[in-house]
């Protein structure tokens, strides 16, 4: 009984492509996070750099690395998206 | 910083261009079914991408130094915009072989930016190394 109501969802499910929405909603939370993710990096590194210009090349260099790392995982996250569509 | 210039350059050719090639010759002779006909146009992409950063960073330099953060900034959004729209028109255009384009894409997409990444963390080391050796000769005198 509960196998043919599991059965019966499951087709409900793929015929509303239930899965291409649960894959583009998670490809819309990796781009959120990675949003706020440079953000807090932008917002952090500006304030780093008015407390100390002197250091402003270093956390530059930082800042460019981690932004670096978000943006290849904010693209990974579109590439799933459209491999998921 | 001509140096720094033209040795990402080479790095670009190199590792774009080769890999590339290797890459289309891996796919055309030992997947065939997965090589898809716009395959060359992803390293020819990325290689005009980097010629682009290159002609603008040269230009800036001229200007000022520290502009050049900002428009390299500017530069990597605009790449990351060109390149998903380049995704957008494919997918929903072309359509031939989406997965393939779409993990090749990405994989020349993250190859782009650590050499991107790599060039300017050793352009702020040579920057803050001038500065250094600027403080020093102006404590001398």
């Amino acid at each position: 009984m509960l196998s043919t109501i599991l059965a019966i969802l499951l087709q409900v499910a793929a015929g509303a492509g239930l899965g291409k929405l649960g894959a583009t909603i998670g490809a819309g939370i990796a781009v959120i996070g990675a949003g706020i993710g440079i953000g807090k990096i932008g917002g952090s590194a500006m304030e780093a750099i008015a407390r100390q210009p002197e250091s402003a090349g270093d956390i530059r260099m930082n800042m460019i690395i981690i932004a670096a790392l978000v943006e290849g995982v904010a693209l990974f996250a579109v590439v799933v998206c459209f491999l998921a569509l | 910083m001509k140096r720094l210039r033209r040795n990402f350059f080479l790095q670009l050719l190199a590792i774009i261009g080769g890999g590339g090639i290797i890459g289309g010759v891996i796919l055309y002779d030992l997947l065939p079914s997965e090589y898809f006909i716009w395959y060359p146009w992803i390293p020819l992409f990325y290689i005009t991408m980097g010629i682009m950063l290159i002609a603008i960073l040269k230009y800036c330099e001229k200007q000022s130094n520290q502009m050049m953060l900002n428009i390299y900034l500017l530069t990597r959004v605009l790449k990351l915009f060109l390149t998903i729209i380049l995704m957008i028109l494919y997918v929903f255009y072309v359509e031939d072989h989406r997965e393939s384009f779409l993990l090749t894409i990405g994989i020349f997409y993250i190859v782009y930016l650590i050499l991107e990444t790599k060039f300017f963390f050793t352009f702020e080391k040579s920057l803050k190394k001038m500065k250094q050796t600027d403080d020093k000769f102006n404590k001398q005198d």
